[in-house]
């Protein structure tokens, strides 16, 4: 919360209209203004009918309402038509008949011509000065599936999808609290973005919750078209290649995340919801932890430790040991890698890049090849068919190419793809610098990038949080997951204030309540 | 996105490629190939006719000892695996160096196991002999220093048998041998901590091939191999080698050895045969599993009295007298039976080392100075003229057989129904 002075009430008018023009009473001259706003967009519909004796207008875009409820509303708009004698009649009219699909009444051309730009059917009254917008939006999209990237053996199976309506809606299921607030902001000179601000009252801290809406009124862009555009925007090092904002697919792990009082950002047509603040550790975190027991949990979390380490180091570690400290290996083992090494022409540094840039590659290939070509599964088969024969050729030591699909494999243990990204080219200059100087080079780079990582903060948390600063209290999520029952009131960060209530039901006396 | 090209950025980037030269010009400084270097285990230093050092070295053709992974070349079954390199010179720096010479790759030390010492060297120049392998940074403190009585450019040639390199194979002579003496066997570090010491005498281990050990080693009748039979020979511990002021006084044979380690409390999977009758032919056999001893300097005058305890546990592992029942009474037997030769045992090396050679390889003086520092600094000087050999030693043996596998008494016809 850099330099920021929170201020009551600017979250209220987080989405600045602009006064435009406001509608006339003739209906005419309404309908000519719309329709040099929408000029040439032939899929503008107007529909001009009669109310009684007012003669009207509906006016939707085709593509984007539900035929269905357009039916159900011009038929209602007929009958009972007749009690209309006076202007101010229609709008009595339209409430009673349309209790449901009746959404609001708008007085200016801009807000009417937003709400068509949604789907929605505004209609126009001849004598009236404002029109009334009727929710027409269709349902269409995908249908909620199984999260792609987050997999889990158990838990809930349902992952986001990119209408905003239905992942709120997801959210909404599972806490029925009414502490539950969900701040909707506009974003994007032309997409007009809905971006959702998530938190739980009395938990999430009112200065975080604050800085995110002061964050996001600060965005200054065209449009976005995913939550990343939000991402990028409002973390705290702008250039920084480390994620300090969590991203993820699965409604469960925000739900978690907002029992933690953290603030969950949705944005509409992104299937990815951002939760703030992120601490390093989270990112080393599956929603599978939570469902597993706690023992095998915390084993699966200390195999991602070590993950970790290894996609970072392994190569570096490799290179260093062949070329710097032969002395650290076994005696047969530096015969037998001396052996293999004979008739290689170039040295294990450019051997590894080599080996490093074919999986990169192939990895890029494999991903953007169309799926009858073969798609991820060439890149693996692709890495030991081409790793083979370049130990074959003599291009690459045979061990080499092992430790590189090795540490390919095993960047695949973090469970956050952004996360997985950042680590995953770090281990480059980590080559490099093992190259150059030795386990020297290594330990010297990886005390920056440590140092680096334990001076950035995420929203006023420390990123590095319950490690350093340490607080041991929140141990048992970091180097354990304790059961549950002993997981009440744990502190999430720095910044955010303790829940006072347990989250979980638990064998000891409920704390005094009312 | 303007504010990227504004002039503090710009300036935060000209740094950018100064860091990668820094990085591009060091180069991979200090870096080598593992290919370009020459592997060696084992090193032995000789003195030759004309007083020169005579350095031998194995050095490993990994090629040929690990067949290239997924190479076509056919690997000949008579390529060599090691090259045996002997060079003379005035030190061993210079012997090395000549050595290096003749051979494209850079002789490699740091996976060095045993330095093989011959009589002439360990007699003569033990003290500038160790000193270049102190000083040089490339060894590994932990190289096993083994002395030799044959001669050492042939002792390396002999080929390992179940191990990559001789030197290994020597190494785990030294780890796992049953072999009593090789419980002796110091590395460099150790043996130059009591080489320093006044306390104490340094001893290390002899090295011999298996022929002049008693054993009939051979391998099998491969007719290709026919020619090569001298060639099949082992190389194993036997003895130890004592010293004394530096240099090598004297060889210990396998049951001296033993009775040292007796009072040195090292002897372990050892091998003893007891009587258990009139019958020479009707022995048990038994195993010590464990053997600890304690060196107690009289309270009064510690630089003249000395008592011994040997503690030693054991397991009887072979019984053939048949008519032999495991009761208290016999075990207790045994036990003394145990204590007596192990006694007699000690008493004749106590006879050889302590009073006639005066070395202390027991590390007597050590206790002796741990009980009374001042007291001998008094008597140091005088410790291998006189004192050790006028030092009393009274010498507690204990003994306990306790287990006997895992059947107890010996299996009779028809005893069962």
């Amino acid at each position: 919360m850099t330099g920021h002075v929170p201020s009551h009430g600017t979250r209220k008018h987080a989405v600045k209209r602009k006064i435009s023009k406001p509608l006339t009473s003739e209906l005419d001259q309404n309908v000519d203004s719309l329709q040099v706003i929408f000029e040439a967009c032939d899929d503008l519909r107007l529909h001009f009918t009669k109310l009684n004796s007012f003669s009207c207008c509906m006016i939707y875009l085709e593509d984007m309402v539900s035929r269905e409820a357009m039916q159900k509303i011009e038929n209602g708009l007929v009958i009972g038509s007749e009690s209309i004698t006076s202007p101010s009649d229609v709008e009595k009219f339209i409430s009673k008949h349309f209790s449901y699909s009746f959404l609001i009444e708008v007085s200016s051309l801009e807000v009417a011509s937003e709400n068509i730009l949604e789907g929605n059917a505004v209609l126009l009254v001849n004598e009236l000065e404002t029109a009334f917008v009727f929710n027409t939006c269709t349902d269409f999209g995908r249908q909620i599936s199984t999260p792609e990237t987050e997999r889990t053996v158990r838990g809930p199976k349902e992952g986001f999808i990119e209408d905003l309506q239905k992942n709120v809606m997801m959210i909404r299921k599972k806490m029925k609290t009414p502490a539950l607030k969900v701040e909707n902001v506009t974003i994007g000179k032309q997409t007009k973005t809905k971006v959702s601000v998530i938190y739980i009252h009395g938990k999430a801290s009112d200065e975080v919750v604050e800085e995110v809406h002061h964050r996001l009124q600060q965005i200054r862009t065209d449009g976005i078209l995913d939550s990343h555009y939000v991402e990028s925007m409002i973390k705290d090092q702008p250039r920084s290649p480390v994620p300090t904002i969590y991203s993820t697919e699965r409604p469960d792990r925000v739900c978690g995340s907002l029992l933690d009082g953290k603030v969950a950002i949705l944005v509409d047509g992104s299937p990815f919801a951002l939760t703030v603040p992120a601490l390093f550790v989270e990112f080393l975190h599956s929603s599978e932890d939570y469902y597993d027991g706690a023992l095998a949990a915390t084993v699966i979390r200390w195999i991602r430790f070590l993950g970790l380490f290894v996609t970072l180091v392994l190569p570096a570690f490799y290179v260093a040991l062949i070329s710097f400290h032969q002395d650290l290996l076994q005696s047969p083992f530096i015969i037998r890698i001396a052996a293999n090494r004979e008739a290689l022409p170039y040295p294990a540094l450019l051997e590894a890049l080599f080996m490093y840039l074919t999986y990169e590659l192939l990895r890029e290939a494999g991903l953007r090849m169309p799926k009858p070509f073969g798609g991820s599964i060439v890149t693996i088969l692709g890495l030991v068919l081409i790793g083979q024969a370049a130990v074959q050729a003599g291009i690459v030591g045979p061990i080499l190419a092992i430790v590189v699909s090795v540490t390919a494999l095993t960047s695949f243990i973090l469970p956050n793809y952004v996360f997985h990204q950042t680590i995953r080219f770090s281990g480059l200059p980590l080559l490099i610098l093992a190259g150059l100087f030795g386990f020297m080079g290594i330990i010297v780079g990886l005390m920056f990038g440590l140092t680096y990582l334990v001076s950035i903060s995420s929203f006023g948390t420390p990123y590095f949080f319950p490690v350093s600063p340490a607080r041991k209290e929140s141990w048992k999520d970091v180097f354990v997951r304790a059961p549950w029952w002993a997981m009440e009131a744990r502190p999430i960060g720095f910044g955010i204030k303790p829940s006072s209530e347990t989250r979980i039901p638990s064998f000891k006396k409920e704390k005094g309540e009312s | 996105m303007s504010n990227i090209f504004s002039g503090k950025i710009i300036r935060k980037r000209r740094f950018i490629p100064l860091i990668l030269l820094i990085l591009l010009l060091s180069g991979c400084w200090s870096s080598v190939e593992i290919h370009n270097m020459a592997i060696t285990n084992v090193i032995g230093i000789d003195i030759n006719a004309a007083g020169e050092y005579e350095v031998t070295a194995a050095i490993v053709r990994p090629g040929a000892l690990f067949s290239p992974a997924m190479t076509e070349k056919m690997i000949d079954d008579h390529q060599n695996n090691f090259i045996f390199e002997t060079a003379t010179g005035k030190t061993i720096s210079k012997a090395l160096y000549k050595l290096s010479n003749s051979i494209p790759e850079k002789i490699y030390l740091g996976h060095m196991n045993i330095l093989l010492v011959s009589k002439k060297v360990a007699q003569e120049r033990m003290q500038p002999t160790l000193d270049y392998f102190q000083r040089e940074t490339r060894f590994r403190p932990n190289i096993k220093l083994i002395v030799t009585k044959e001669k050492v450019s042939e002792i390396i040639k002999t080929a390992p048998e179940f191990n990559a390199t001789l030197g290994l194979e020597i190494l785990d002579y030294t780890k796992v041998s049953r072999n009593v003496a090789a419980n002796v066997i110091a590395d460099i570090s150790q043996f130059m901590k009591s080489y320093t010491s006044n306390t104490s005498d340094p001893v290390t281990g002899v090295l011999s091939t298996a022929n002049k050990l008693g054993l009939n080693v051979s391998s099998e009748n491969h007719p290709l191999s026919t020619e090569l039979e001298d060639k099949v020979s082992m190389a194993g511990i036997g003895g130890t080698a004592v010293f004394k002021h530096g240099k090598l006084y004297g060889f210990l044979n396998e049951n001296e050895s033993r009775g040292m380690l007796w009072v040195r409390g090292n002897v372990k999977n050892e091998i003893i045969e007891l009587n258990c009758g009139n019958n020479p032919n009707e022995n048990v056999s038994i195993v010590i599993r464990d053997t600890t001893s304690q060196y107690i300097p009289d309270s009064t005058s510690p630089s003249e009295k000395l008592s011994v305890k040997i503690n030693i546990k054991a397991d009887i592992n072979e019984i053939t007298c048949p008519n032999m029942e495991l009761d208290s009474e016999n075990l207790e037997q045994l036990n003394q039976q145990l204590e007596k030769l192990v006694t007699k045992e000690v008493k004749t090396i106590l006879a050889k080392v302590q009073k006639q050679w005066q070395t202390d390889v027991f590390a007597f003086g050590e206790a002796i100075y741990q009980k009374s520092p001042s007291r001998w600094d008094k008597i140091a000087p005088n410790w291998r003229k006189n004192g050790l050999k006028n030092l009393q030693i009274n010498l507690q043996v204990k003994a306990n057989i306790s287990r006997f596998g895992l059947h107890k008494e010996p299996s009779k016809p028809y005893e069962s129904r």
